[in-house]
């Protein structure tokens, strides 16, 4: 099997992934000698300087981690300051923060799906192929885009690091009229959506696949974005957000500036596919329609097929943001008092943002200033999963590839994740002595 | 036509592309639409062209490789320079992006303002950049006026 075969591969850095990752694979005479993927990104620094500052600072300045992810962050960061203030926000804040989360799963899936992953399966190295060849398919992914900056920016304030929202509630609500004119684009969306399956249903995507551990958010009333327990596909049942630390479990490795996680198993998957398999049955209806005839079924264990995973969620967050602005638009929204006091507490936030579950703790001291921080970010809880799809796969895909094939197999199964390489690396703990 | 500023005013003098058009909407020119991207990626630029198939002026701040201050390049030196690769868009470049546009039917000229920044810190423009704002809204008002009556003219400096 693969006799005879050495390869070499060395890609210094993967092209068409947010940050920076390399990928080794090492084989001589048909035996794998080294699978790796290096994570050669600086540390951000953020747990550590926002030390000193007041609780309602830090969602405000952690969303700068970065520029994909700071709504995720931002209502991570929020939840757990609140948690550790002992603040529990209104029903119409947590609406809010609902439909501002799941803005940015449409613009960040979109711009995945078919401006990121697409070309990986149409075998292009861009989309500029896809251009000539789907120039409709295109077209549609920018315009939805467009629509999922816009319907941040009307519930965040902006597109990037949104302002608006803070502790308690909302700075400036949003528009009603504008909250409207996202409705009704998000209506007209759907049909545009739902005529890209027939373009994705038609890809070649490779058929691999290894049963790992899969981790998300898991509620019991709706499919799980915003709130719930941290749910494991092995214990069949969710803990606490509070017990994150014995979820990720993280370690440092020698070739990865960022951490990696395990909880049951040597590694775990978070992300798209991860909570598609998870809570399956409470996708809306037309998402488990498209997850069927896209061919993804229940338990899913090839993650190649994240990829059609986030279109489903593409379908499932149009429907629920249709629904969310409905009721914003039928009940009103009305000012709220966000005054606090500021006080000592720790406190913990977990919400999913497209890349996966993210974490966020805090504690702040009886000045009410931040003390201690930490964030644990998706894809360094994937990066290990990632590597042992690599180290699972070479040598099933060695006999029958060539050394480019190989590598470009390789670098697919890391774009297929949607990594956020740049986020995801965390501070190690120095301690002076 | 158009011209769009692109930049980040959180980032010291990544704004300076929001604050020159700023000021040069303020001069009031004919014919002239302004239009401004904050924190906005290559994709949303993209889509802006291709929704405004119009001659446009894109306004931003880029390290131009040399000692150069501002350029005024066209779009094929843009990419001779090198200069396309350096906005990212979660990993989309700026020069896939305008061929995205491209593809999808933006067929007006298109050029690029650049001035190169001094300092990317802080949320204002570097006290240097802030001294010359003036008279880059000057060159840049040269410019526009010479690209809507002639659609042309490349190269760098003033």
């Amino acid at each position: 099997m693969g006799a005879g075969k050495s390869f070499n591969i060395k890609i210094d850095h993967v092209t068409r992934v947010e940050g920076h990752g390399s990928i080794r694979v090492n084989t001589r005479d048909g035996k794998v000698e080294e699978v790796k993927l290096a994570i050669v990104e600086a540390n951000r620094f953020f747990e550590n300087f926002v030390r000193g500052m007041l609780p309602h600072d830090v969602p405000q300045t952690v969303s700068r981690i970065c520029g994909i992810c700071c709504v995720g962050h931002q209502l991570a960061a929020t939840k757990a300051v609140e948690d550790a203030q002992g603040i529990e926000p209104s029903a119409q804040t947590v609406l809010l923060r609902k439909a501002l989360n799941e803005s940015q799963f449409l613009q960040s899936h979109a711009l995945h799906v078919f401006f990121l992953a697409v070309p990986d399966f149409v075998g292009a190295k861009s989309v500029l192929p896809l251009v000539k060849t789907h120039p409709d398919v295109v077209r549609k992914a920018l315009a939805l885009k467009k629509l999922a900056n816009d319907y941040t920016a009307v519930f965040g304030g902006r597109t990037l690091h949104p302002m608006s929202n803070t502790l308690k509630g909302w700075r400036k609500l949003p528009d009603l009229r504008e909250v409207e004119k996202v409705r009704d684009r998000l209506r007209q969306s759907l049909p545009e959506i739902l005529s890209t399956v027939a373009v994705v249903k038609s890809l070649k995507l490779p058929a691999y696949e290894r049963e790992t551990e899969y981790v998300s958010l898991r509620h019991p009333d709706e499919y799980a974005l915003y709130d719930g327990e941290v749910y494991s596909s092995d214990l069949k049942s969710g803990v606490p957000v509070s017990e994150y630390r014995g979820v990720t479990n993280e370690f440092t490795v020698a070739h990865s500036t960022t951490k990696w996680s395990r909880w049951h198993r040597d590694s775990y998957m978070v992300g798209a596919l991860a909570r598609v398999n998870n809570s399956f049955d409470q996708l809306h209806p037309e998402a488990r329609s498209v997850a069927a005839e896209l061919g993804l079924k229940v338990p899913c264990f090839n993650p190649y097929l994240n990829t059609v995973a986030q279109l489903v969620e593409m379908v499932h967050c149009t429907h629920n943001s249709i629904a969310m602005l409905e009721r914003i638009l039928g009940d009103g929204l009305t000012p709220e008092d966000i005054g606090y006091v500021p006080k000592a507490g720790r406190g913990f936030g977990a919400t999913e943002v497209p890349r996966g579950i993210l974490f966020h703790e805090y504690a702040f001291g009886a000045d009410g200033r931040c003390t201690d921080a930490n964030a644990i970010i998706p894809t360094s809880q994937n990066i290990n999963n990632v590597e042992q799809d690599m180290k699972a796969f070479v040598p099933q895909m060695l006999p029958s590839m060539s050394q480019d094939e190989l590598a470009l197999h390789m670098e697919m199964l890391l774009r297929a994740y949607d990594p956020c390489i740049s986020c995801s690396v965390h501070m190690l703990d120095v301690e002076f002595v | 036509m158009r011209v769009i500023g692109l930049g980040n005013r959180m980032r010291g003098d990544d704004g300076v592309g929001l604050r020159l058009v700023e000021a040069l909407a303020a001069r009031g020119l004919d014919g002239v639409e302004a239009v401004l991207h904050e924190g906005a990626d290559a994709l949303t630029l993209a889509e802006d062209l291709v929704g405004h198939d119009l001659p446009s002026v894109v306004v931003d701040c880029a390290t131009l490789g040399d000692s150069s201050e501002q350029a005024w390049v066209a779009e094929e030196e843009l990419r001779l320079r090198g200069l396309e690769g350096s906005v990212s868009a979660h990993g989309l470049g700026f020069g896939t992006a305008l061929g995205v546009a491209r593809g999808l039917g933006f067929s007006s000229p298109l050029r690029f303002f650049l001035v190169a920044p001094h300092s990317l810190d802080g949320d204002a423009l570097s006290p240097r950049l802030e001294a010359r704002l003036p008279s880059l809204v000057d060159r840049l008002e040269f410019r526009v006026r010479g690209f809507a009556s002639h659609r042309g003219g490349g190269g760098h400096g003033a």
